[in-house]
């Protein structure tokens, strides 16, 4: 899911607002192994990548040598090379372990990819842009949940939420998670503000459905969810 | 989004290519845009050629050199800068493309001048990955001429150029005499004891784009000037995506905003040297 063309920069004070919490930003099976997405929070771009050991890793989205977007570098499992000078940025705290035009010295500590917290948790990825000493929260109470596909819409956070908070069964439980009833089953839905004028809604069903109905409620909420956007992204 | 902000003093008395001559059609009129003002380019039967400002006013002043039009919304203190060997009578000297690029002319000089990326980007034309290692050279800054030079560059290209048969030991002078433009000086795969030289002058479109214009000047007496021309175009499509993918588009000159390495000094150099000369235009100060 990438940002919009252009946008992605000019966060700055949406993110100071908002940059204490965590945020789903991809459904984790997205992640697929030796890949590197992109993806926003906040006005902040970041390269998501899984390694090897199966760990999520969110870097900003630039290397601190010459600033090339790392999301069109290479994951080599343990490390995010850079395509511009290959420098390669390690696995967990981003350290540089290696620059090819000076190989023969270890590369100085200060080195470092910008590397923001994240985590799995009920099958979604989770970014936080500031240190928390929190886990991210587990709704429903972490009863099992199908998640369903996640819906870019080109539109603010606050405009997502006031069609969010206008369709009469949505509840808020904060400013960016909304729930609500429908048929014996609760639609969980998780907002992501990638910038100013584009948001992603997450979305999961509580309970899975059964097995046999599974493809006709995927497209029903498919439906659903393509209505939300529509309204938000009406003039 | 075209960004209107007005130009410096610097960079409105610069001279800027803003076409290649052969690439104008005669008694047409090329619409270009520099520093944000839209142009036209026109070029008479005669092969005279005219720089206006669409928005009307008198005729901009206009210099044919290296096989590209250059013009000025100033009043440049000097000529454009010599590239001696273009006069040369064996070489070739090859319009080799004008590349629209989404980012600021300074990202693209610096690209230009940026030995580290060789074996990685252009790997097994202009280097190999396993030879990445960049040797020491040195970086000489002089106020008269007013440019920067590398010198003792050395690179080991398994194709340097498209007159190239074999890799070996390339040495490579580069030199920045403008803002927004630079100039190559390499081993020639056809007399090891002269130099080909590769151009680029940068077209800033606005602070955020620019156009590359290229010039290969080459002892080559063997290939079209097609071939030529793709064998640079097929390196610099290798760049682009780079260039379009740098995080800020304009050049920051905060040495503390990118973190340059000891192969680097020519790049901080040129940032020191827009710094001290107080670019505005294309950089973040």
């Amino acid at each position: 899911m990438a940002a919009p063309e252009g946008r992605a920069l000019r966060g700055a004070g949406v993110r100071a607002l908002a940059a204490d919490r965590w945020f789903t930003v991809m459904r984790s099976e997205e992640l697929v192994p030796r890949h590197v997405a992109q993806t926003a929070l906040l006005g902040q771009e970041i390269a998501l990548w899984r390694d090897d050991g199966g760990g999520v890793n969110a870097f900003e989205n630039r290397c601190p040598h010459r600033g090339v977007r790392l999301s069109i570098g290479q994951n080599t499992g343990l490390e995010l090379r850079c395509r511009y000078h290959g420098w390669r940025f390690a696995r967990g705290d981003g350290r540089c372990t290696h620059i090819p035009a000076d190989p023969s010295r270890p590369p100085p500590a200060v080195l470092r990819a910008t590397v923001y917290q994240a985590a799995v948790q009920q099958g979604f990825i989770w970014v936080a842009l500031s240190p928390l000493d929190r886990p991210p929260p587990s709704w429903g109470a972490g009863a099992p949940w199908l998640t369903l596909r996640s819906t870019p819409v080109d539109a603010g956070v606050e405009r997502v939420r006031a069609v969010l908070e206008a369709a009469a069964q949505a509840i808020a439980h904060d400013a960016y998670t909304f729930t609500s009833e429908v048929e014996q089953a609760r639609l969980t839905l998780m907002l992501q503000p990638m910038c100013e004028a584009g948001t992603v809604i997450h979305a999961a069903l509580t309970p899975p459905p059964l097995l046999a109905d599974r493809l006709a409620v995927l497209r029903q909420y498919a439906a659903r969810l393509a209505r939300l956007r529509d309204a938000a992204e009406a003039p | 989004m075209t960004d209107i902000a007005l130009p410096d003093r610097i960079a409105l008395d610069a001279w800027y290519a803003v076409a290649a001559i052969d690439e104008i059609r005669p008694d047409r009129t090329r619409s270009v845009t520099l520093l944000g003002a839209r142009l036209g380019v026109t070029r008479g039967s005669d092969g005279e050629v005219l720089v206006s400002a669409e928005a009307g006013g008198s005729a901009l002043p206009v210099a044919l050199r290296f096989g590209h039009v250059w013009t000025t919304l100033g009043a440049p203190a000097a000529d454009v800068f010599a590239i001696a060997e273009y006069h040369e009578p064996d070489r070739r000297n090859v319009n080799a493309g004008s590349v629209g690029v989404r980012t600021s002319g300074p990202r693209v000089v610096e690209n230009f001048l940026d030995m580290g990326h060789l074996p990685i980007v252009h790997a097994d034309y202009l280097g190999v990955e396993a030879r990445a290692e960049i040797a020491p050279y040195r970086v000489d800054v002089t106020a008269e001429p007013d440019q920067i030079l590398a010198t003792r560059c050395r690179i080991f290209q398994p194709m340097s150029s498209v007159a190239a048969t074999q890799g070996f030991e390339v040495d490579y002078t580069f030199r920045v005499p403008h803002p927004y433009c630079a100039v190559l000086y390499k081993s020639s795969p056809v007399d090891p004891a002269r130099n080909d030289v590769i151009a680029i002058f940068a077209q800033p479109v606005d602070q955020d784009h620019s156009v590359a214009h290229m010039l290969v000047s080459v002892l080559d007496q063997t290939h079209s000037d097609q071939a030529i021309r793709a064998f640079q175009q097929f390196i610099f499509g290798q760049d682009r995506p780079i260039l379009e993918n740098q995080i800020p588009a304009r050049l920051p000159l905060d040495p503390r905003a990118e973190i340059p390495i000891r192969v680097d000094a020519t790049s901080s150099a040129y940032r020191r040297w827009l710094r001290q000369k107080g670019v505005r235009y294309g950089v973040l100060a």
